[in-house]
């Protein structure tokens, strides 16, 4: 070979990859929103707006501190320090401990219009009993804060209005913050923006613990925190653990593999190429078809592309000291090209799953298998020709021996049976068998929770309508039936939107009912009989009843300027032409009781979300697309192999340890989890990969020592270096990482040795 | 122009005295670490013909645990700590910050001030004017006007009348005019 052509070609190369990077750089767009990457059928519309809407909220990254472990004095003292030390930090992060108080800004619209916006006895005994109540605050010490506005008001309705914010707690109250006798002090932090990214939260929590550092806190005192914010960041920091652990041993791996199977570590810089490429015009490709790449894809995608890099091990291994490395290319590309183009072509198949996010998953591993492929048959020879490597064959026997034949045969066997075994838990498309925080954590956080009156994060009540004041009217009626739980001790407290919006039909009811004024007039001459009040105290109050009857009633824009905007906000979602009105509850005592409940009212139930459940079927919806993916691939790979071979026993000899492969890899995620999941499926996909190559090779090196002795080489070094990765991630305590490593590990071992008991067969 | 400096130095020595006065007043208010005594609360309104009154006991211990009883005609704890209040009514315990309520607060700060002997806050807080109410010099009233302009807003002034080393009587003039008086009489 040429001295100057590898060079020459290593440019093309570079200035290849340099010139997608940069296409990449300045094109690609990356999504992370998972809810673009779950199947969107029309019926879940409601569902989704409401979950990208709950998801988007501050809700979702707050973070919850308990400080515990010392006197309660001393607790107080550090959750005071801490709030007012760090309130001087970050103006854009409220930190609340229950000293807060609330922001008054906007509130003269609701003082003009307060009695549109509450219920009102406007008879003489109720005018005597506000009056009676008034003086019982004077006596208590509330004339400095109420004293001027019960001429104006002596129902205090705008107090009364923003009593429905308060929420039920079981909060010990000897104590001015959060604080409760087992659990200690609780504060709770939320972001102002919407979206908050894990670095923030992250800075944030690194801040609060040097600040509750700088407090001196007694030894035993403990800052712990959880909520979804401080789980996302965790989750995020175990991944980057497993990842950097990753990123030494993959190469150390690599380099050592390489070392010992062909006594040259340069050669796995050469193996790299056919993947690095393949990855970026999988990416490139996938970005012009989709107009962007969601992050699912890259994550699992590259996982697919893995079999990537068994293709150059091929070549090394079958290469034959003096052949031009371009040779042996040509003499397994036949092989090369069936196990590529069948594993690209099935994967392609799933572009028309119908299904976003399976269809990219789909053209990126194609296209990027493909790239793969030609690159190692067509670049690589150009680029080395391995020199005076020589690959450290190991004498094998084709057939297997006995020994090894009867431990597979078992493990088959078990394969088949543990879906029988475990057959009451086959799928879990349970949320929370998908979460990394542990059943301990989840407690806590639903405990502090409670404790500070925190709503119910999963059940909901949800109400649809175009027009708005329909909308309330439903939601006034649903809050009526709804106090039945309050009064059962089902729910601790409901909090309808309405409390602070009511519906245009109940504001001018209420309008209504407001006397006229010289009925009013008279009414509150009778009332202040034999109190301590003069008959001229109430005059203002007069002309503003007068004047309430008058006015416009209160609009979802003024309301929104007031101090009650940011709660409307919650409750009330526009989306696109309709309106959506969400219901919350707190304190849920009873989950059977609470469903017993709904069950007895479905005029109720119609409008229950369970979050969680709407969640786990979504995730139920896309695991059965998925399995319909995996099984379709495996359709698409058996017709391929029939087409080509035309012999339905080689072909059942090339097929059958990938069927294997993938019953072992399920029976595998069976066996050590709690069910099987999306997760699982997805890593299906590398093991349908790399057991058809297997296969394949093990196949094509049948009846020849030689041949069968490199294929055996490059099968090991293939199984050797993905089972020892995938490792890593099946030990991993984050489900998701640990699903898809122990089918994978199980999966490409099974694959590995049923590809070379049926190559023995004859 | 000597009539001038004559009055100059009057007026000098006046605040001279004024100030000497006050450190003395807090001085002996201040001796009594904690106190005990029954107080009545007023809370007079121009929309009310008659005051309204409550009764009950006054509990002070240095350096600011404020406790006011309320025990007729309805009972109620009040209990200052810090910049805090909670309050207990019945069933009902409430947090009340005295940073949020200035209008509450200035009554409260001024009375804890009086009884610390803190002279630094009552500067920090306050313009206060001193004087005697009688010839014999055991009675005086200080008047002390928020400094802040929130809190001048919503609080007039605030009447603290005392004998010898004893407060007598609170009295929070608001800016509508509102007064609200905490009469003490000191448990002997």
């Amino acid at each position: 070979m040429n001295k100057t052509k590898p060079i020459i070609f290593h440019v093309i190369w570079f200035a290849a990859v340099t010139l997608l990077s940069i296409y990449l750089v300045f094109n690609l767009h990356t999504i992370t929103d998972i809810k673009q990457f779950i199947p969107a059928d029309k019926e879940d519309s409601t569902f989704h707006t409401l979950q990208s809407e709950l998801l988007s909220r501050s809700e979702s990254s707050s973070i919850l501190l308990n400080i515990h472990g010392a006197n309660a004095e001393e607790l107080v003292r550090l959750s005071r320090g801490l709030r007012a030390e760090f309130t001087e930090t970050d103006s854009n992060v409220i930190l609340q401990n229950g000293e807060e108080s609330f922001d008054t800004t906007g509130i003269e619209i609701l003082n003009e219009k307060r009695f549109l916006l509450v219920d009102t006895d406007w008879s003489v005994e109720g005018l005597k009993q506000a009056l009676k109540q008034r003086i019982s605050d004077l006596r208590h010490g509330q004339g400095p804060v109420i004293g001027q506005l019960i001429k104006s008001d002596p129902y205090l309705s705008v107090k009364k209005y923003f009593q429905s914010i308060e929420r039920p707690t079981t909060l010990d109250k000897q104590y001015p913050v959060w604080y409760a006798h087992d659990t200690g002090a609780i504060l709770r932090v939320d972001f102002r923006n919407e979206d908050v990214d894990l670095d923030t939260i992250e800075q944030t929590q690194e801040i609060l613990n040097s600040i509750f550092q700088e407090l001196s806190p007694p030894e035993s005192a403990r800052l712990e925190m959880t909520g979804p914010g401080a789980i996302a960041v965790a989750t995020r920091e175990e991944i980057r653990t497993v990842t950097q652990r990753l990123s030494w041993v993959v190469p150390l791996l690599l380099l050592l593999v390489f070392w010992i199977a062909y006594r040259s570590v340069f050669l796995a810089w050469y193996a790299g190429i056919p993947l690095v490429t393949g990855a970026l015009v999988a990416l490139v490709v996938t970005q012009v078809v989709f107009a962007n790449v969601h992050g699912v894809v890259i994550a699992f995608g590259i996982t697919m592309l893995g079999v990537a890099l068994d293709y150059p091990v091929h070549l090394f291994s079958h290469k034959y000291p003096d052949e031009a490395l371009r040779t042996s290319a040509s003499r397994i590309w036949p092989v090369l090209r069936l196990g590529g183009f069948s594993s690209a072509g099935a994967f392609l198949v799933l572009l028309f799953s119908g299904f976003e996010g399976l269809s990219q998953l789909g053209v990126y591993a194609g296209s990027g298998l493909i790239t793969a492929l030609l690159v190692t048959r067509y670049f690589l020879p150009v680029l080395t020709n391995m020199g005076n490597v020589k690959p450290r064959l190991f004498v094998l026997h084709q057939n297997m021996p006995m020994s090894y034949t009867i431990i597979i045969l078992m493990l088959i066997v078990i394969s088949v049976l543990v879906p029988w075994i475990q057959r009451d838990i086959h799928w879990n498309d349970s949320v929370d068998a998908l979460s990394p925080v542990s059943q301990e954590k989840k407690k806590q956080d639903a405990k502090l929770r409670d404790i500070i009156g925190g709503m119910e994060v999963s059940d909901i009540f949800v109400l649809e309508d175009a027009d708005l004041n329909r909308l309330l009217v439903s939601t006034e009626q649903l809050s009526e039936n709804l106090s039945d739980l309050v009064n059962e001790g089902i729910v601790s407290a409901v909090f309808p939107v309405t409390d602070f919006l009511p519906s245009a039909t109940k504001q001018k009811a209420r309008q209504k009912a407001i006397p006229q004024s010289q009925e009013l007039q008279q009414r509150v001459r009778y009332s202040v009989e034999n109190t301590p009040f003069n008959k001229s105290a109430f005059q203002e109050f007069i002309e503003l009843a007068e004047k309430a009857k008058q006015q416009d009633i209160i609009s979802y824009e003024e309301i929104l300027r007031s101090p009650a905007g940011p709660i409307v906000r919650q409750g009330l979602i526009k989306t696109g032409d309709s309106w959506l009105s969400v219901v919350r509850v707190s304190g849920l005592s009873s989950p059977e009781r609470f469903t017993d409940w709904l069950d007895e009212n479905p005029n109720v139930k119609k409008y229950h979300i369970n979050i969680r459940e709407q969640v786990s079927n979504l995730f139920g919806k896309y695991r059965e697309r998925t399995l319909s993916g995996v099984i379709l691939v495996l359709i698409i790979l058996a017709v391929i192999v029939f087409v080509y071979c035309r012999n339905f026993i080689t072909s059942l000899r090339l097929i059958s340890p990938v069927f294997i492969g993938v019953a072992g890899g399920l029976a595998a995620g069976l066996l050590v989890g709690q069910g099987l999941n999306i997760f699982h499926l997805m890593a299906v996909f590398l093991v349908i990969g790399m057991g058809f190559d297997y296969s394949l090779f093990f196949n094509h090196g049948r009846g020849n020592k030689d041949v069968f002795s490199r294929s055996f080489h490059a099968i090991s070094i293939s199984a050797v270096t993905t089972v020892t990765l995938f490792i890593f991630l099946a030990l991993s305590p984050i489900p998701v990482l640990s699903a898809m490593g122990s089918v994978i590990v199980a999966g490409i071992l099974l694959s590995f040795a049923s590809a070379w008991l049926v190559a023995g067969l004859d | 122009m000597s009539r001038l400096w004559f009055l100059i130095l009057i007026a000098s020595f006046s605040c001279l005295a004024q100030a000497d006065f006050l450190d003395r007043r807090l001085g002996e208010i201040s001796a009594q670490t904690e106190m005990t005594a029954e107080f009545t609360d007023i809370w007079r309104a121009e929309y009310l013909d008659e005051d309204v009154v409550s009764h009950g006991k006054l509990y002070f211990k240095s350096p600011d645990l404020l406790i006011k009883e309320v025990i007729s005609p309805e009972p109620a704890t009040y209990t200052v700590s810090g910049e805090s209040v909670k309050v207990e009514q019945g069933e009902t315990v409430k947090h009340i910050q005295l940073s949020d309520h200035p209008e509450l607060g200035m009554g409260i700060y001024a009375l804890r001030m009086l009884l610390q002997g803190n002279r630094k806050g009552l500067d920090r807080m306050f313009l206060y004017q001193f004087r005697h109410s009688d010839n014999s010099f055991e009675s005086w009233v200080i008047e002390l006007f928020p400094k802040s302009t929130y809190s001048k807003e919503k609080v007039r002034k605030i009447e603290v009348a005392g004998e010898k080393g004893e407060l007598r009587e609170v009295k929070v003039i608001y800016t509508s005019a509102d007064v609200y008086i905490t009469r003490i009489k000191a448990n002997e």
